[in-house]
């Protein structure tokens, strides 16, 4: 007998989310608070396994820079009903297992691969794989960041021996009892706490400053879909793959530029059908929040041409949490109808 | 706030006869993880060894202690590591302090695997070097 779809819908979203959690086990920190405090977000880009099952209308692929895991839910308003029509998880395992900054400095190509799953209406299925060419906002290999992050480490350590220093020549040495706490109130005196609060601010700035550096990437993705909610019943359905670029349009601005290759089955059921997209998106605004204006034409196999265009807005809920919204309109044939979309999308650990 | 500084101690056995004792620092971690090593005389503060570095790079954090051997009695080795979170997103880190006389390893010490809770978090190996 075949499940309710709204049961599938929650078994597949326990597996998604259950994979988010073990890829972010620090998530549940007891001590999370401390870290909130401290950060500023890069915009969620898209997951692959998301476009190739068109559930986010728009065919440039959002490049940015890879996170341990991301998690998108869209659509949330469907034929009346609050639930969401699409859900996709993406994550970098090389970067979750990852143990070496040399070696990711080194080789960041091999850490920012990122794999994506995504569902759509509990009968079709994505995966995706993403990989990252170009990424200036990548704050591991960012050059000037790094030296003075390094200096900050060094005036710690040093100040660290000083008090070293101070409390052996008052007769206080590791092995007392009052080591630990006359060693906090000697940094106490330093002002260490300057040094660690300065962390937080470059690593704002650098990332205010970065928020549209160059990115490129190219991704592949396959869809699949099941004629009920059974899921051996799957079958491919198409293929994509990706070219993305972004760069800076002065310090306000960014130009996404992107370009789509699909292939579909046809009504017999072959691999007889391409499609080709080509489409820009430019942002205007800051890391927090901006607008953007897209446009883009698609070409099919013995169809006639769609052309789309849509204005959107996007903003950090709250940290970790972005929305993503946008409505446009779609010609074709000499018609013309409405869109919309409404993304949430979500980057862990948060 | 800071987090406090983590302090990890050990007296460590070497052979005074032995060939040169080397100190070895590893990092588990994609954080960034900054070390200032000091050799210090017994009872005192004296310096008589100091090398400064990082996991950024491709050098060797490996450091040949002052020969002969004995030397050494007495000296306390510092290593003071201060680790950074570069991008926001927390991390796991481990750090290890090898000692070795001979290619033998005569004691390891490690923060043990820990998530970094701060922007900054500092910890300090001590080691007691004793014949």
């Amino acid at each position: 007998m075949t499940s309710p779809t709204w049961l599938c819908s929650i078994r597949l979203y326990s597996i998604l989310f259950s994979i988010v959690m073990l890829a972010a086990p620090r998530a549940a920190s007891p001590q999370a608070d401390t870290l909130k405090n401290t950060r500023v977000d890069f915009a969620v880009p898209d997951a692959p396994a998301f476009k190739v099952l068109d559930i986010e209308p728009g065919t440039v692929l959002r490049p940015g820079s890879a996170r341990e895991v991301a998690v998108s839910v869209a659509n949330f308003i469907t034929n009346g009903a609050v639930l969401p029509t699409g859900f996709a998880v993406e994550f970098a395992p090389v970067l979750i297992f990852g143990k070496s900054l040399q070696a990711y400095r080194e080789n960041p190509f091999v850490h920012r691969i990122r794999v994506s799953v995504a569902t759509k209406a509990d009968k079709e299925l994505g995966a995706g794989l993403r990989f990252t060419l170009v990424d200036a906002a990548d704050l591991r290999t960012e050059a000037a960041l790094t030296a003075q992050l390094i200096s900050i480490g060094n005036q710690t350590n040093r100040l660290n021996a000083e008090c070293v220093s101070e409390l052996a020549s008052r007769g206080i040495t590791p092995d007392s009892a009052l080591f630990q706490k006359e060693l906090t109130d000697c940094l106490e005196k330093k002002s260490v706490k300057v040094l660690s609060d300065s962390i937080a601010l470059l690593r704002e700035r650098t990332k205010q400053e970065k928020w549209n550096a160059p990115l490129v990437e190219v991704a592949l993705a396959l869809g699949a879909r099941a004629p009920d909610s059974l899921a051996r019943n799957l079958s491919a359905a198409n293929y994509a793959a990706w070219v993305s670029g972004a760069w800076p349009l002065g310090k306000d601005g960014q130009l996404l530029l992107g370009l789509r290759a699909s292939l579909l089955r046809d009504q017999a059921g072959d691999f007889n059908l391409g499609e080709g997209t080509l489409g820009a998106r430019a942002y205007y605004g800051g890391n927090s929040q901006k607008a953007f204006l897209e446009t883009e034409a698609v070409f099919k196999t013995a169809t006639t041409t769609i052309f789309g265009a849509r204005v959107g807005y996007e903003f950090n809920l709250f940290n970790g949490f972005w929305v993503d919204l946008a409505v446009g309109l779609k010609h074709r044939d000499g018609f013309s109808e409405a869109t919309s979309r409404f993304t949430l999308k979500v980057a862990t650990p948060e | 706030m800071p987090q406090p500084t983590a302090l990890i101690s050990k007296k460590i056995r070497f052979d005074a006869n032995g060939g040169t004792i080397s100190i070895s620092l590893e990092f588990d971690t994609l954080l960034i993880g900054t070390y200032l090593l000091q050799l210090r005389e017994a009872n005192g503060n004296a310096v008589v060894m100091e090398k400064i570095g990082d996991n950024t790079n491709a050098e060797d954090d490996v450091f040949p202690l002052p020969t002969p051997a004995r030397l050494n009695d007495n000296r306390t080795l510092w290593i003071f590591i201060t680790l950074i979170d570069q991008t926001g997103d927390g991390g796991d880190y481990e750090v290890r302090v090898k000692t070795s006389q001979d290619d033998q390893i005569l004691d390891t010490l490690s923060s043990g695997q820990k998530t970094i809770q701060a922007p900054s978090e500092s910890i300090i190996f001590v080691s007691r070097l004793l014949t």
